[in-house]
This record gives structure tokens, sequence and C-alpha cells, in this order.
């Protein structure tokens, strides 16, 4: 136990040692490794010593002399808060942003009335009986995800970041002080998952945002400091939420009795309940609270990695999951998360249909799938939790996969752009084979994303708006990544071909991630046997019977998942048996006539005599890129409708960053978010008023 | 898992080997009908069977290896979709996997770089994000008025046809778009009255356009099971309304050439949606003794 959040936390202090950092490569891979292998043994430990794997059972874990009910240890955590919001208005002060530290004061007199509480009600100590931390299946699915995942995505790292920060004009031996920082992070995530004491969890929950803020702004430049800042002053909003309800719960409170709805906070439940949705709403980038999310972007690929897949935004979503009992107990709260969640899911993935840039893809997808799990919250069934979890574990192996693909593919290729990768699958399996398995796993039946959005669309069948919501973006998602692989696939004569070789590093955690994306074929039941059905169980007391054999059932229906892969495998192997006797011929494209092909690059014949040389461009919902590039320079354009005709253009930076982040669709998914915050707010507080159907 | 009777399992093993004729007979009347409205004689009734069977002939070779391996592994998951129906299976489960399906296609389209193909595959996937959610939302409401997602649950309970007395218009809707009839034919038209006649399939010959065909039609071929698993307890009726349906479709088809995507969308979505949504309402209404949650 010690050692799951220690040995990452040891391993940051050591190589944030200017020692270590000058040490060079080997002293950072080894101490990394270390740290890592530690973390691992403790989880290893962990789970032998208090067995919740596929048991419904909590364990209470007491911390010894760190343990809150100790005097000076109970102090301590009381006081931990404040001196995390003291440390923000000191970042606040230094970036001199006025807004940052209106946030940072804010939140600063929150934790100080909360911890002078604590201290002179002298309760604290005294109310905490059972341990402060509690390791549960649902604590064990997001320790699993935090350490395996966030491992691989550390050792990629150190392939990664000294080419990275070379290529960003920096010097590569701050390698050793990134290192830290992600240790750091996934020490803070896993505190903050194992967390029952409230104070602890807060901790955990500043400790990450502080982290995002350090690694998203690590490359020192301006666009990372301005999207550093704006990480930062939402989620110090969303802390804020999280000390209000803090404070609410009153002295000493933990998760266990908010979800036992315990009789020191029953009267303010809602409102506890509603602060601790905004401040995951925000944690987890859902709707209003987007824009962090796509500005940190510009990071480095394994922080965003670690922000997408194993830590951070799962922070958010974990809450609503833990809380999904008194939430769906409230009767409103309930369906208006899951009305914020489905909103979240079909509008993202709407505006991901507008990009090109592919790492704003793959964050518009991943907060797309946060709303999926935000709305399961809402639905709160034990089944709708045990998906859920689902969903967190198997989406954060996908993630992590595609964010690594792409940080190589940009590292390799120096772009990003979907039109610059055009073709790439051909000309570089190596690199966009194992982007083309992470869109696989996160698109396509059986695999345990859509077994779980499967599991979700049956569980909320009753809810038609919500169902209207999820069949959308159901749809849209899969468009994207149609939209996504139909570029890397395309043949196209002149494409570039990158040269394809990794570091072992980046291809040992990728070559992980696939093994475990493609296992995702099959394994839905028994994740949901040992994780998912237990966490469900302990949430609601009901056995969700999710896993049967290797099939999910539900009520009202079963997934064969066995029969499905079954057949996704016999599609699978008839398109390679079929392209590999067909002939390796290729003949240019149909061009509806003669064209002046040359060296296999199409042309049509030009209205002055001359070629001009065929593109096309893929489809991107609503935006023309076409039209200003027609201008500048006329070219052909492709004859039909507006959405789908328009002529490549080469990667252009500061085209990528305009593009869809600003503009009409924009303006209305924020608005639309806003006004679902407010309404959840509005609910919680009709509800605390006794105007809802209270239980 | 439910115990699978054998004889069962082989009748709905032969079902979904002959479904492609079924389609193809019904494309044949439909032409028939359509050359009839048009004052022309049209084809033999048996003429989409003599095309298909005239290009799986032909000796064509594939433009593109990774063409070929997507054209038939959309094939195998497209006769999958509709095995998993026609064998008493999940129906939603069917449906997802018919849009993996749908998705094999669209990358078959779009993976050489004609203009031509790019265009039909971009349209292709405006069809997609219009379709999907049509099919997705009948089978919920199926699901929320029968108690059950399992087809054979389903077609054991009672008719769901009075139950959803509006999802006839979402039906129609789909099986208009899986039949290629305008407005959603503007991907790859049968008929010169797009602007665009072979876009998606441009690249596809020979067999390897027969195989893609074969997709289509068993994706037909599931909406028709959709329909039948909603009619089969009362035919008459069915019948009756199946008539009425068609005859929407052929005007529609008729009346809307040289149709934007945009009215595909909104047809798809205006029409086969809000009828969809309120189908799922009468469902919630009605679905007393079911046994979801």
């Amino acid at each position: 136990m010690a050692l799951l959040i220690g040995a990452p936390l040891l391993g940051a202090c050591v190589l944030a040692l200017p020692l270590t950092a000058r040490g060079g490569r080997w002293v950072r891979e080894i101490v990394t490794s270390l740290a890592l292998a530690g973390a691992l043994a403790g989880l290893v430990v962990t789970l032998m010593t208090w067995p919740v794997l596929g048991e419904a059972t909590r364990a209470s874990i007491h911390l010894g002399p760190l343990d809150p009910s100790e005097a000076a240890a109970g102090t301590a955590w009381s006081l931990a808060p404040l001196a995390m919001a003291a440390l923000f208005v000191a970042i606040a002060i230094r970036s001199r942003s006025h807004m940052l530290l209106g946030l940072a004061i804010g939140q600063i007199i929150v934790a100080g009335w909360s911890a002078t509480i604590d201290l002179t009600s002298g309760e604290a100590a005294s109310v905490v009986a059972s341990g402060p931390l509690v390791l549960d299946p649902l604590a064990a699915s997001l320790l699993l995800v935090s350490v395996v995942v966030g491992g691989l995505i550390t050792i990629y790292a150190l392939g990664y970041e000294p080419d990275h920060l070379e290529h960003r004009g920096q010097q590569p031996a701050r390698t050793a002080t990134f290192l830290a920082w992600l240790l750091l992070f996934v020490a803070a995530m896993n505190l903050l998952v194992l967390a029952d004491d409230l104070r602890m969890l807060a901790v955990g929950w500043e400790v990450t945002t502080l982290c995002s803020f350090v690694l998203i702004g690590f490359d020192g430049d301006r666009p990372a400091q301005v999207a550093a800042r704006r990480a930062l002053a939402y989620n110090l909003l969303g802390g804020i939420a999280l000390g209000l309800s803090i404070l609410l719960a009153g002295p000493g409170a933990s998760l266990t009795e908010l979800v036992a709805g315990g009789e020191p906070a029953r009267a303010v439940l809602p409102l506890i309940l509603g602060g601790c949705i905004v401040a995951a709403a925000t944690k987890s980038a859902l709707l209003p609270f987007h824009p962090w999310l796509l500005g940190a972007m510009i990071a480095a690929a394994p922080v965003s990695g670690l922000l997408h897949a194993s830590a951070m935004v799962k922070a958010g979503t974990y809450l609503l999951l833990r809380l999904a009992p008194p939430i769906a107990g409230d009767g409103l709260l309930g369906p208006a998360l899951a009305l914020l969640g489905g909103v979240t899911f079909a509008v993202t993935a709407f505006v991901g249909l507008r990009q090109r840039d592919l790492k704003r893809i793959l964050a518009l997808s991943t907060i797309s799938t946060l709303g999926l799990i935000a709305a399961a919250a809402g639905l709160g069934s034990p089944a709708a939790v045990a998906a859920g979890a689902l969903l967190i574990v198997f989406h954060a192996v996908a993630k992590a996969l595609a964010f690594l693909s792409v940080g190589s593919i940009e590292q390799v290729t120096r772009t990003r752009d979907l039109e610059a990768l055009v073709g790439s699958l051909r000309t570089a399996p190596r690199l966009a084979v194992p982007l083309v398995v992470a869109a696989v796993a996160l698109a396509l039946p059986p695999f345990g994303l859509v077994v779980a959005k499967w599991a979700i669309l049956q569980i909320g069948a009753r809810d038609v708006v919500l169902m209207v919501f999820l069949a959308v973006g159901g749809a849209t998602y899969l468009a994207l990544w149609t939209a996504v692989v139909g570029r890397l696939i395309v043949r196209r004569a002149d494409a570039p071909v990158p040269r394809a070789a990794l570091p072992l590093r980046e291809s040992l955690p990728i070559a992980v991630l696939v093994v475990g994306s493609i296992a995702g074929l099959l394994v839905a039941a028994p994740v949901a046997r040992l994780l998912a059905d237990p966490a469900g169980q302990v949430a609601f007391g009901v056995d969700p019977g999710l896993a049967a054999g290797w099939s999910i059932s539900l009520a009202g229906g079963a997934f064969a998942v066995p029969i499905v892969a079954a057949l996704a495998a016999a599609a699978a192997a008839v398109a390679v048996v079929v392209a590999r006797r067909t002939g390796r011929i290729a003949p240019g494209p149909y061009l509806s006539g003669a064209g002046p092909t040359r060296a296999g690059v199409a042309a049509f014949h030009g209205a002055l005599g001359g070629p001009v040389a065929v593109r096309t461009a893929g489809f991107y919902w609503g935006v023309r890129h076409g039209r200003e590039r027609a201008a500048e320079k006329p070219g052909p354009v492709t004859p039909g409708m507006a959405p789908t005709a328009r002529v490549a253009s080469p990667a252009h930076p500061a085209a990528l960053d305009e593009d869809g982040l600003t503009g009409g669709p924009w303006r209305v998914m924020t608005a639309a978010g806003w006004l679902l915050i407010a309404w959840v707010c509005a609910l919680a507080a009709a509800s605390w008023l006794g105007l809802g159907p209270l239980p | 898992m439910i115990a699978v009777d054998p004889l069962s399992l082989g009748i709905a093993l032969i079902a979904t080997l002959v479904a492609p004729i079924g389609v193809g007979l019904l494309i044949g009347v439909d032409r028939k009908v359509t050359a009839a409205v048009q004052l022309r004689i049209g084809p033999p009734l048996l003429q989409p069977l003599y095309d298909l069977t005239k290009l799986l002939a032909k000796a064509s070779p594939a433009t593109d290896r990774i063409v070929a391996g997507l054209l038939a592994a959309h094939l195998v998951l497209a006769v999958g979709a509709l095995a998993l129906v026609l064998a008493g299976g999940d129906l939603l489960a069917a449906v997802l996997v018919l849009g993996a399906a749908q998705v094999l296609f669209i990358l078959a389209a779009g993976a050489v770089e004609s203009p031509y193909a790019q265009l039909g595959a971009s349209r292709e996937l405006i069809l997609l994000v219009a379709m999907e959610p049509l099919l997705v939302l009948a089978v919920i409401a199926y699901g929320v008025a029968a108690g059950s997602f399992s087809t054979a649950a389903i077609a054991d309970g009672p008719s769901l046809i009075f139950r959803l007395p509006t999802l006839g218009l979402t039906l129609a809707v789909l099986l208009a778009a899986t039949l290629r009839k305008s407005p959603f034919d503007l991907a790859s038209s049968h008929h010169a009255h797009q602007e665009l006649v072979k876009g998606s399939t441009t690249e596809m010959a020979g067999r390897w356009l027969a195989v893609a065909e074969l997709g289509h039609w068993y994706e037909a071929a599931l909406v028709l099971a959709l329909i039948v698993l909603a009619a089969v307890q009362a035919p008459i009726v069915a019948a009756i309304l199946a008539a009425v349906t068609y005859a929407f479709v052929v005007v529609a088809d008729n009346a809307t050439p040289r149709a934007t995507w945009r009215t595909a969308l909104a047809i798809a979505w205006g029409i086969g949606g809000t009828a969809a949504v309120l189908a799922l309402v009468t469902a919630g209404l009605s679905a007393g003794e079911g046994i979801l949650p």
C-alpha cells in the first residue's frame, strides 16, 4: 500500500534532485524504472493483501502514523489543501493573471474555512473510525489503469521526451524533471483513487491539478503557458466546487458517509453532490469545461496520454461513479447528469468531425467517451455503474495507445495534420497501424468499449432524450474514427515516406498497448467479472450480473461477445487472405477519361493546357478548407457539394489552431454546456429546498 | 447463454444464405414498378440477380489489395449481422455489427484516390451519420416495447406493429437508404438523375463490385428482417402498411432527383428521426410488463 503511492513519490523526489538531473540518461532511466517497478509491486501486494478482484468487498485501510485519526497527521491533512491553495496563489501571482489570482484566492478562502472548522471542532480526528483509505473493485480498476497504463506512458516518455525537448529548443537534461512530474502525477492519482477521507481526496485532486499545470506548460513557450494557465483556471474552479462540497460535508466526512447519506450531511446532500458534479465535470472536461483539455493538446504526447487515458480526466468520472448511488437516488440530479453526459457525448463527437488535427480529434473523442461514462453514472443502476467502470478500463488502454502512436507519428513526420498524413498506413505501417488498432478498439464491436456502450444503450432505453443523444453521438463517433482511418488508408502515389524507426522505449509500450487493445476483443466479460460487476455490487448491494460466461448479459438481452469476436476475426482473416491473393497491381485512379498521369501522380488536363494534379481531401463536417486555398491558387475543385469537395493543403499550424475552435458550432456547444451546468446547479438547489422527489 | 436449438439454427443459416435472393427479387419488383410509373416496360423481374451473377463471373482484377480485403470483410460482417438476427440473437448487437460493416465499405470506397471515389466515400460517411441513429433508435423502440432486445423474444411476443405505429416511417426511410433510393443515392446511384452516379463504387469492378453489392443487399435484408419482426404476427395489416410505405418511397424516389446531402439528412432525421422518437415515447408508455430495468 505504501509502495503504491510512496514508490512513484520517492522516484519523483529523486529525479527532482539536481544531482540526478545532471546524472544523464542511465540514471534517470534506472530511477524511473525502479519507481515504476515499486508501484507495480505495491499494486500486486495490495491486491494480494486485500483481494477485491472479483469480490464485492471493501477494505478499509489505515495509514499508521500518517492516519488522519492521529492528532498531528490529522492537522497536517486538514492543512494540506490550504497549503495547495497557497501554492496556487503563488503561481497566480507569478503568472500575473487576475483571473487565476481570483480563483486561487477563492480556493484559499474555501480551504482555509474548511481547515479552521476541522481544527477548531476537534471532530475531524475522532470521526474517522474506519480507515481513511478504501480499496474496493472500482478503486482497484482505477489503480490498475493508473499504475499499468500510466507506467507504460512513463516508459514511453523515457524515449520520447529528450527528442521532444531538443526539437523545442530545450535542454534534454530537463527530461529528469519531466519524469519527476509524471511520477508525481501517478502517485497523486493513486492517492485520489484510494482516498475515502475527503481531505485526502482533495489533496490528490489538487496535486493532479498542479501536475497537469506544470506538465502542460513544460515546453515553456508562450502557447504552452497559455494552455497551462487555462487548464489551471478551469481546474481551480472545479477545486472550489469540490472545496465547497467538503465544507458542506463537515469535518472528518468521508466518501463512504456521502454514499450512505450519513446524518451530518443529509440535509445538504444535494448541494454536496451538485458541487461534486461540477468538480468532476471540470476535471473530466465535460461540456462547458472542455476548452482546457483541448488547449492541453499542445503538450508532449506522454502528458496528453496521462491526462486522457490513465489519470486526470478519469478522476472526475471516477468520482461520479463513486457517488452514483446518492446522485441517482436524488431523483433530480441523476437525470440531469445523464443529460449532461449524453449532450457531451453527441456534441463533442460532432465537433470532432470538423477537425483535422489528430490530437484534437483524440481529445474530442476522449471527452465524448467521458460524457458516456457520466451518463452511466447519471443512470445510476448497478449495471450502469458496472458499464461505466468497463468503459474506464477499456478506454484507458485504447486511448493511451492512440495518444502514444500519434506522438510517435508526430515525432517522425513533424506533423499531426490528418491531411499531411494521407496514406501513411501504406507508406509507414509501423507508425500508423497502432493508431488504426486504437481506432478499431475504440469504435467497433465487440471491443470492450462498444460492448459497454451497448450495455448503456439498453440500460437507459427508457430515457428517450438520452437515447436520442446516444444514438446520434454513437453514429457520429463511429463516423469520426472512420474519417480518420479513411485518410490514413488512401493510396496516394506521391505520399511522403517518413523514416520509421522508433526507439525501443517508445515501441515497447506501444506494442504492449496494441496487444492490450486487441485483447479487448474478447475480454469484456472477464473484466466485467473481475472489476465491473463487483464495483456495481459494492455501490448498490446488488450484483449487476453483466458477466455471463464470455458474454455480457443484461435483463433485456445478451451481447454474445465470442460469436461476434469470431465474426470479426473471420472478417479480418478473409480480408488478409483476399489482400494477399490479390495481385500487386496499382492502376492510376479513375479520372473519367485520360489524364496526363506522370510518375503515378494523377492529373487532369487544365484549362490552359497544362496538367493540374488531382488532390482530394477528407470529410470535415461543415468546414471548407478548399475555399480560401482555391482563391489563393486556382486548382481543380472536385465536382460536388460543399462539405466534401475541397483541395488539400499542406500542414499549416496556424490553420490547425483556428479550425473548429471558433465559430458558430463552438459557441453553441459552450453555451449549451453552461446551460446544462446551470441546470444541474439549479436542480441541486431545488432538491436541497425540498422541491424535488427526495427519497 | 440461451440454449441453441440446432434446427432453428439451421433454418437461420439457410435463411441467411438465401436472403440476397429475396432482396434481389424486391429490387426487381421495384424496378418494374418504377418503370411502370415512368411509362416504361422495365427490365425482367430477375434482372438484379442476372446483373449480380454476371458481375460475379467476370474475371476482373481488383484495383487495390486493401480495397479487395475490406470489401470481403464488409460482406462477412454484413452476413454475420443478418445471421445474428435470424438466429435470434441480440438486435442491438446485430445493428452495431452492421455499423461496423458499413464502416469497412466506406474505408474501401475511399482507399483509392479517385476524386469521384473520395467524394462518394465522404457522402457515405454522411449517410452513416444520417442512418445509424435511426437504426439504433428503431431497435431501442423494439426493445422497450417488447421488454427484451433478443430477437427470439421479440418474435415470440405480441405484434409490435400496433404498439409502435410511427416506427413504420423510420423503417421506410431505412429501407429507402439501404436500397439507395433517392435522396439516399447521393454516394452511388443506380440512375443518372444524381450528379454523382458512381461515387463510392468508382474503383470497384467485376466481382469486387458484386461483393460490394451483395454486402449492401445484406444490409437491406437486415432492415427487411426488422420490418418482418414487427409485422410477422399481423401479416395482413403489415402487407397493407408495407404497400402504402412502398408507394411513399417510390414517389420520394422519383420526386427528389439531385437532392443534396442536406436534403438527405433532413429527410432522415426530420421524418425518420421524429417518427423514431415518437415510437420510443409510445413504446415507453405501452411497455407495462417489460422486464427492462
